[in-house]
């Protein structure tokens, strides 16, 4: 087990996003977790629309894919956005954390802003097989 | 009117809040769809009233992500084709902090938090003087 692992012993919300709909409800869900444990409300918007461009990516560019929604308490409070999917993988992190760099012609700032929006970011990616990304911020 | 440019305007109530000036609340979500009925109900009621400001706010919107600041900034572009300038209203602190990490620029867009500034900068651009009647 990770120090990750250890920390986020507790996943608190995972939630199916298979279209619009559930982006909207995870986004509402976040925001209202955010509010509840004591985020500024600058941090909780940054975190939702984190969470909306994971949560699109996953839509537009997998078959869809899962939420968590979890919150942090070591070393301290924070909250953590996970977004997994069995898609076709990301070939090139380094090319897709690149502003404006997108394969459907959309405006391919999703990634990058998710790492200004957060304070910590991480991907893990297999081609062919799925992608999961984690994203932090702290309290 | 059909029934889907019905359902377009109730999910959209687009008022006429004065001669020049349009407003519009979005609540909810805006993908693709939905951006495309908020674009079709401002150019129809711009191009039928001749109005001159469409107040635009986005309060109620559930996430300003990039797909939804872009189809903001193309519903205000495809506006001011016909005359008809747009002004965001809705737009936070919080809003506004996000909408600077996603590195949008909202360019010549006016914006404020409040309706009701939006609805002050109208006035003035039209050259309308609001003053409160005293009593004697
Ligand atoms: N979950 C994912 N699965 C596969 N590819 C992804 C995923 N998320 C992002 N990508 C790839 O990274 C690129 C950049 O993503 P992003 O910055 O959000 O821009 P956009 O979504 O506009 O393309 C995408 O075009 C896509 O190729
Ligand atoms: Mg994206």
């Amino acid at each position: 087990m990770n120090a990750a692992t250890a920390q986020t012993g507790n996943p608190d919300i995972c939630l199916p996003v298979m279209n619009e709909q559930d982006v909207q409800q995870a986004v509402r869900q976040c925001r209202r977790l955010c509010m509840q444990y004591g985020f500024k409300q600058v941090q909780a918007f940054q975190v939702a629309t984190a969470l909306a461009e994971l949560a699109k990516n996953m839509l537009y560019h997998a078959d869809g894919g899962e939420i968590h929604i979890r919150l942090l308490h070591t070393p301290r409070t924070g909250i953590e956005i996970e977004a997994c999917d069995h898609g076709p993988g990301i070939p090139d992190i380094e090319q897709a954390m690149q502003n404006h760099f997108s394969t459907r012609g959309t405006l391919g700032i999703g990634l990058p802003a998710v790492k200004r929006l957060m304070d910590e970011m991480q991907i893990e990616t297999v081609t062919g097989q799925g992608t999961r990304i984690r994203a932090r911020k702290w309290r | 009117m059909d029934t889907d440019s019905f359902e377009k305007y109730e999910q959209n109530p687009i008022n006429q809040l004065w001669d020049d000036i349009l407003f519009l609340p979005i609540v909810g979500m805006v993908d693709s769809a939905r951006a495309q009925d908020i674009m079709d109900v401002m150019l129809e009621m711009a191009e039928r009233t001749g109005a001159r400001f469409a107040i635009l706010d986005i309060r109620g919107v559930s996430v300003v992500d990039s797909a939804v600041a872009n189809h903001i900034i193309k519903i205000t572009k495809s506006t001011r084709l016909l005359g008809c300038t747009t002004i965001l209203t809705g737009v936070t602190p919080a809003v506004a902090q996000s909408l600077v990490n996603l590195g949008i620029d909202l360019g010549d867009i006016a914006t404020s938090a409040q309706v009701r500034d939006a609805l002050k900068l109208a006035f003035n651009e039209l050259g309308y003087v609001i003053h409160q009647q005293t009593s004697a």
